[in-house]
């Protein structure tokens, strides 16, 4: 059998594993089981494993002929194999909004934007999602004249300022072990100077990225409490809706503490979210 | 002139005053806790007050009744404080705003809170959620309606959706979701129109909206039912006369009111057979056609307007097609469109400008133009025509002179764009997007590459640092360097006669210790050599092996011994290295 049809059956077993499978409970619990159940079936076959290229276009071809579970299962299994492109979370997206997953949508497109922060296609996207939310929130995130200011720190990719700290201190002790042979040059001090600020600027950047992320919890159920405290028996202080977009303050036992834009705090499960991080 | 604080805490005081008393008759008299509503019987387009009153039991978070059947928001708590007789009393009440999700009778539940160990529980009832139909329209305050002009109309048809608001009372925060028309084109038709109707004996305000619809395929469609949500201001009164503080006491309060039309269904029907040069129009049409000139000469020009007007979808006029007019030169102008909303329905109109520039002179006939249009009225295609227009064409005088400037109108209607449906961005498509991950995306990675430049930068720095101390010390240049100098003479050693040889060989060895401790080398005695080399604490066998072994030289330089060359090699090399290394140390 040639490789291609290799494929074809491969994937059709899967969509056969899963519909023999018991219904998924509704919320995150079914999400989890997802990229296991794709990797299992992917093995079916022959014991080439099938290259990244494949899989993409096969996850692709699955969504142009409107089969949005599998190219869901797909795309997920190329990310956790650790593709872990912008333009994959993007295309998740797009499949989980055709398969009707609102939250899980909003929170690939948030990945997706945090990979390609200056992407037009993805922030078109993700604005098309966030209407059709039921929640009037705001979506947390830095102010205009935040954003303004810190124009490299929201403006780059976590890539993009790894690259970027990595060039400007490649320049800036190369420029520093230049001075060592010509100490009295004027122009070599101040481009030490010039470096060094946003070198600075770079690398303090990288570490809010990677000490303090920001952190976003998405609602996936159709509708969630969010209570006063952990467990069950606490009062339910108010209800989200998919799609909803709020801060995460903190994690206890299974359960998330969220705050709205306005600092109204509750405690969700954490099964019922989605965390962007970054 | 503003009310004091005082005043500003009467009128709140009788506002909590007249609340409590309004859900008296509810309340469950001696309990700790008890559950109110403001109306057990609504319509699905209002909203219930519900407020769970917890007594003497502060910290106590009372759980929730069960509330099938309703979107349940939060509406703040208020704690109350009373001391009657020296005795305190307190309570807490929350409050909570029910939205019905459907129709039917439901059940609040039982809402319990525990005080002192002891469980208390409010009493369950029912709330009665009727259609908003189930009450009369004329009795509502507010109420909603859609309609449209046809429900059977053709394909391309224009059918006039008009949406109206009617209302008695205050309304504040108005948000309207508009219907979704999935399935049509959409034109507004005009601004929001408000006026005052008669409705069963009452009178209203109604605001009014229309648009013009145009169905894209046949089949059924449906119009969804918009929703409009309002916050209704329910005015009423402090008790006794008016007086000048009856502002102040008139208390405002709004109730949130979810008005929500009718869903409209259409059958769309498809157009007949469309005849050869069907237009596409639909609707009732018109076309015109006029020239500027009828008498002009050769290479003149004169302008050829063609007009389509009519009622309709006349946002798709296009151009309708001219006969072959191989007598003329045209030269096409910008075509100009206008279409009017203002109206109860769209009509519109494009005028098609061309200058003709005769090329023979004689009578000429622009023929007919014609226009195929579906007309809904008569439920057939009509074809609309222009008459022919004659011209008279002199010989030119001269040369050709295309007079255009005539047919070029300054001012093109421009029609702006308009968003009729949105979409996610579809899916991107490069291998790129599964190329595996950078290997700068690991830690390891990322701090080896920021390491790697400071380390490389403190190599050349050292590296630099030495070289210059070696430029500079000639002492530590001669220590550094004696080995290398001392084998090099040590080399040579062949090359001499055989009675130098000790001579040579002593000197090599005497320098070698100089170089190395910084003193004249030359000039040593092997007494001096040891004297020194025990100074530094060389390993006494080697000191003695090097003093040896220079007395032997000295004994061989001024007596009759003789000192084979390869002899000295085999004795003062390892010598060398040794003392090399132990001076180094």
């Amino acid at each position: 059998m040639r490789p291609r049809a290799w494929l074809t059956a491969a994937i059709l077993a899967a969509a056969g594993a899963a519909a023999a499978q018991e219904p998924p409970a509704p919320g995150g619990a079914a999400a989890t089981g997802e990229p296991a159940a794709a990797e299992a079936a992917l093995q079916v076959g022959p014991a080439r494993p099938f290259s990244a290229p494949e899989l993409f276009i096969e996850a692709n071809a699955a969504y142009e002929a409107g089969d949005y579970p599998t190219a869901v299962r797909l795309y997920r299994s190329l990310i956790e194999r650790g593709h872990d492109s912008g333009f994959l979370h993007f295309n998740l997206g797009n499949a989980y909004l055709r398969n009707g997953e609102l939250g899980r949508a909003i929170a690939a497109y948030r990945r997706s934007w945090l990979r390609l922060p200056r992407d037009e296609d993805v922030q078109a996207n993700l604005e098309f999602a966030r209407k059709t939310t039921q929640d009037a929130l705001a979506a947390p995130g830095p102010s205009a004249v935040t954003s303004t200011l810190f124009f490299w720190h929201y403006g780059l990719s976590l890539a993009e300022l790894q690259r970027a700290a990595l060039a400007l201190n490649a320049l800036f002790w190369g420029v520093l072990a230049l001075r060592l042979w010509r100490r009295q040059s004027e122009v070599l001090r101040w481009t030490t100077f010039l470096i060094l600020l946003p070198l600075i600027a770079v690398l303090a950047s990288l570490a809010v990225r990677v000490v303090e992320p920001q952190r976003v919890a998405v609602v996936v159920p159709q509708e969630i409490n969010a209570q006063s405290g952990p467990g069950e028996d606490a009062v339910v202080r108010f209800k989200l809706h998919a799609g909803s977009e709020v801060a995460l303050r903190g994690r206890r036992d299974g359960w998330l503490r969220i705050a709205l834009p306005d600092g109204q705090q509750g405690w969700i499960e954490a099964e019922h979210a989605e965390i962007v991080e970054g | 002139m503003r009310p004091s604080a005082a005043r500003r805490r009467i009128a709140l005081s009788v506002l909590a005053a007249s609340l409590v008393w309004a859900l008296a008759p509810l309340a469950a008299a001696a309990q700790r806790i008890s559950v109110t509503v403001n109306r057990t019987e609504v319509t699905i387009e209002d909203q219930i007050l519900l407020v769970i009153r917890v007594e003497g039991a502060s910290g106590a978070d009372p759980e929730l009744p069960t509330l099938d059947g309703f979107r349940v928001t939060p509406a703040g708590q208020e704690t109350q404080m009373s001391f009657v007789n020296g005795r305190s009393t307190s309570s807490v009440s929350y409050r909570f705003l029910l939205t019905p999700q459907r129709t039917g009778t439901f059940e609040v539940g039982v809402a319990t809170v525990v005080v002192d160990g002891e469980t208390h529980a409010s009493k369950p009832f029912q709330i009665r959620v009727l259609e908003a139909s189930e009450r009369p329209q004329e009795e509502r305050d507010l109420f909603v309606t859609a309609r449209v002009s046809t429900t059977t109309p053709w394909v391309g048809q224009q059918v006039i959706h008009t949406w109206r608001f009617y209302r008695r009372v205050q309304v504040t925060d108005a948000r309207l979701e508009p219907p979704a028309f999935d399935g049509f084109l959409v034109e507004e038709l005009g601004e929001l129109r408000e006026y005052q109707a008669t409705v069963g004996g009452r009178q209203y305000l109604v605001s009014e909206l229309r648009r013009a619809l145009f169905p894209q395929e046949a089949g059924k469609l449906a119009i969804t039912p918009s929703q409009l949500t309002v916050e209704a201001v329910l005015q009423s009164q402090g008790r006794g006369s008016r007086s000048l503080f009856d502002d102040f006491f008139s208390q405002r309060s709004t109730e949130r009111r979810v008005l929500r039309g009718p869903t409209l269904e259409l059958e769309v029907r498809p157009l007949p057979p469309a005849p050869p040069g069907f237009s596409g129009l639909v609707g009732e049409f018109d076309i015109g056609a006029e020239l500027s000139r009828r008498d002009l000469k050769v290479g003149e020009s004169a302008t050829f307007k063609v007009t389509v007007a009519g009622r309709g979808n006349a946002m798709l006029i296009g151009e309708p097609a001219l006969p072959p007019l191989s007598e003329f030169k045209v030269y096409d102008d910008r075509p100009s469109s206008s279409l009017d909303r203002s109206g109860n329905e769209l009509s519109g109109s494009k005028v098609f400008s061309k200058a003709l520039v005769p090329l023979a002179a004689g009578e000429l006939v622009i023929p007919a133009l014609a226009l195929t249009y579906f007309d809904p009225e008569s439920e057939d295609y009509r074809t609309a025509r222009t008459s022919p227009i004659s011209l008279r064409v002199a010989p030119a005088d001269g040369e050709e002179d295309l007079g255009l400037t005539e047919s070029l109108a300054p001012t093109a209607g421009k029609v702006s764009v308009r968003i009729v449906a949105d979409d996610i961005l579809p899916l991107y498509k490069e291998l790129d997007a599964a190329a595996p991950p950078p290997a700068l995306g690991r830690t390891w990675a990322l701090t080896g590459g920021l390491l790697l430049p400071p380390v490389l930068y403190l190599a050349v720095a050292l590296g630099l640092r030495r070289r210059q101390r070696f430029a500079l010390d000639a002492n530590l240049r001669r220590r550094r360097r004696a080995l290398r100098t001392a084998l090099k003479k040590l080399s040579k050693l062949a090359a001499a006669d055989e009675r130098s040889v000790a001579d040579l060989a002593s000197l090599c060895l005497r320098e070698f210790v100089g170089d190395k401790l910084g003193v004249e080398g030359s000039a040593l005695t092997p007494a001096e050599v040891a004297g020194k080399l025990g100074e530094r604490a060389v390993d006494e066998q080697l000191a003695r092996a090097a003093t040896e072994l220079l007395r032997r030289l000295e004994a061989a330089q001024y007596g009759a011994a003789r000192v084979a060359v390869a002899d000295a090699r085999a004795e003062l090399e390892p010598l060398l290295r040794k003392l090399d290394k132990e001076l180094d140390r």
